[in-house]
């Protein structure tokens, strides 16, 4: 089988101060969940991202240590999910199958592999727990709210999958070194954004943060009319 | 301004159909699985139809303005039907006003960002158990189509466990973390849920990786957003992917014996003690107001 995996490099929410750009980046966990599981169903795996600026080599090298054999990197300003969508589909046209993380944790949006999907002309299912390969098909059991839902695709087709599909693997130093070796490739796009940010806040906090002992709780409590 | 709301869920159609109806004064019209009451609810026509009809629903419709449900299934329709448009989506809005600027949650829930959408239409989806549906009007008369478009078809349906209660319309929440050791002393939460006259939530590990509590009792960013009066974070440390959803509680107390913890900042009454020592003095205190 003819993968393709959609990485995205964003800012590691963890290690955010007092504004996104205070952290560093590294790859998308729902994306490393997605690589992970190309690389168990077997076959060729090509990593594509679309990043404004070339991504940090580390991090490219980590996508192919995990055991991508390729990446691909689309230099293109996207500065959001209909851009991206728009800048990765002319390059997602031979592959039997294009995995991605359900959403990134930066933007949220979980808009990416579908978009990706209509652009191909092909089905999509998100939020993927389990994929089995099925002659042509792919049966996938899918986390909706209320059910696991198992659905069967035709192939080619665009699989999103969700944080509990699997545990990613850590590359070994072998893995990579030899990472260093595997072809890179960087094209360059411009795709027309449809989202505008017009402000970002963080979320002002109000609390007391008044410590008390047990003893002390319930009156107070009571004094607010909570009991 | 028409406005086209959808969902797989007839109950998030009714909650669409009330956000719309602050948006625009205009026509309203709704795409669900079935007609119900949706019309006394405020739809002008209703179209029905699965999901996989939205295009469609958009053609015939030709609306200013999409709101898909914010599920799953929703987000992926929205989404494929903005890449046909060839317009913006704005996913998991929380809150939508004017014409037409969206508050969302960014970076893993740190920051909030409003946004507008560029080209027409506009398409978003809507986090849901926000907004209550409009009253029932009898009275109200609308037309009502099948669209004809069939679902797709599934090989199988598993239903997941699922909570009897709504756990982000509870008055009280007690919420369970990592500082519970064993399933069984859920029970003790259970207890003092009770007693404050609320319901047991939990955060990720406990629901999802431990698999102690149904995953429609999960409160965060990926859960459910609760509201209470009182919010009880029994050994939770507060990571901001649990917090989000409970920042809108009136009266937040966290019990957690790591005086750095982060939800110690999340809230206005701390007990820095182990919910072992805590939640059972709690429980005797309480039964000593009752019956004293």
């Amino acid at each position: 089988m003819n993968l393709a995996v959609c990485v995205k490099f964003t800012r590691d929410v963890a290690q955010i101060r007092n504004t996104p750009e205070d952290a560093p980046l590294r790859i998308n966990p729902l994306d490393e969940t997605a690589l992970e599981a190309a690389v168990r169903l077997g076959g060729r795996v090509t990593v594509v991202t679309v990043a404004s600026q070339p991504p940090p080599r580390e991090l490219v090298l980590r996508a192919l240590a995990m055991g991508a054999d390729e990446a691909l990197l689309v230099l293109d300003p996207a500065p959001d999910a209909l851009a991206v969508a728009t800048a990765l589909a002319p390059h997602l046209g031979g592959f039997d199958l294009v995995l991605c993380g359900e959403a990134s944790v930066d933007a949220f949006n979980a808009q990416v592999g579908p978009r990706v999907a209509d652009a191909l002309g092909c089905p999509s299912v998100t939020a993927a727990l389990a994929l089995r390969p099925d002659g042509t098909a792919l049966v996938v059991d899918q986390a909706l709210e209320d059910v696991i839902r198992t659905v069967r695709v035709e192939l080619p087709a665009v699989v999103t999958v969700c944080m509990e599909a699997n545990v990613p693997r850590m590359p070994t130093v072998l893995q990579i070194m030899g990472a260093g070796r595997k072809p890179v490739r960087e094209v360059r796009s411009d795709s027309p954004g449809g989202v505008e940010v017009r402000s970002l806040v963080a979320p002002p906090t109000s609390r007391r943060r008044r410590e008390v002992e047990v003893e002390e709780l319930l009156p107070l409590l009571g004094a607010e009319g909570l009991l | 301004m028409t406005v086209l709301v959808a969902s797989e869920r007839p109950e998030a159609v009714a909650e669409l159909l009330a956000v719309a109806r602050t948006l625009s004064r205009g026509r309203l019209v709704a795409l669900a699985p079935g007609a119900g009451d949706l019309v006394a609810r405020g739809a002008d026509h209703v179209l029905v139809g699965p999901l996989e009809a939205l295009a469609e629903a958009v053609a015939q419709e030709r609306p200013d303005l999409v709101l898909v449900g914010a599920t799953v299934l929703g987000n992926e329709g929205a989404a494929r039907l903005a890449q046909r448009l060839g317009v913006g989506c704005a996913s998991h809005c929380l809150a939508l006003d004017g014409d037409l600027e969206v508050e969302r949650r960014v970076y893993g829930g740190r920051f909030l960002s409003r946004e507008v959408l560029l080209g027409r239409p506009r398409v978003a989806t809507v986090a849901l158990r926000r907004v209550e549906p409009m009253p029932a009007d009898p009275g109200r008369t609308g037309e009502v189509r099948d669209l004809g478009v069939a679902e797709q078809p599934v090989v199988a349906v598993q239903p997941r466990p699922r909570s009897a209660v709504d756990v982000s319309r509870a008055p009280v929440v007690v919420a369970a973390g990592r500082g519970v050791r064993r399933r069984e002393d859920l029970a003790l939460l259970e207890r003092l849920a009770s007693a404050l006259g609320g319901e047991l939530a939990g955060t990720r590990p406990v629901t999802d990786d431990l698999g102690w509590l149904p995953p429609d009792r999960r409160v965060g960013l990926s859960g459910r957003t609760v509201r209470p009066r009182l919010y009880v974070a029994c050994g939770v440390s507060g990571q901001v992917e649990h917090v989000v959803g409970m920042r809108d509680a009136g009266t937040v107390v966290a019990i957690n014996p790591d005086p750095r913890a982060p939800i110690h900042a999340e809230a206005d009454y701390s007990l820095v003690a182990d919910l072992y020592e805590a939640v059972p003095r709690l429980l005797a205190l309480l039964e000593g107001r009752r019956t004293g």
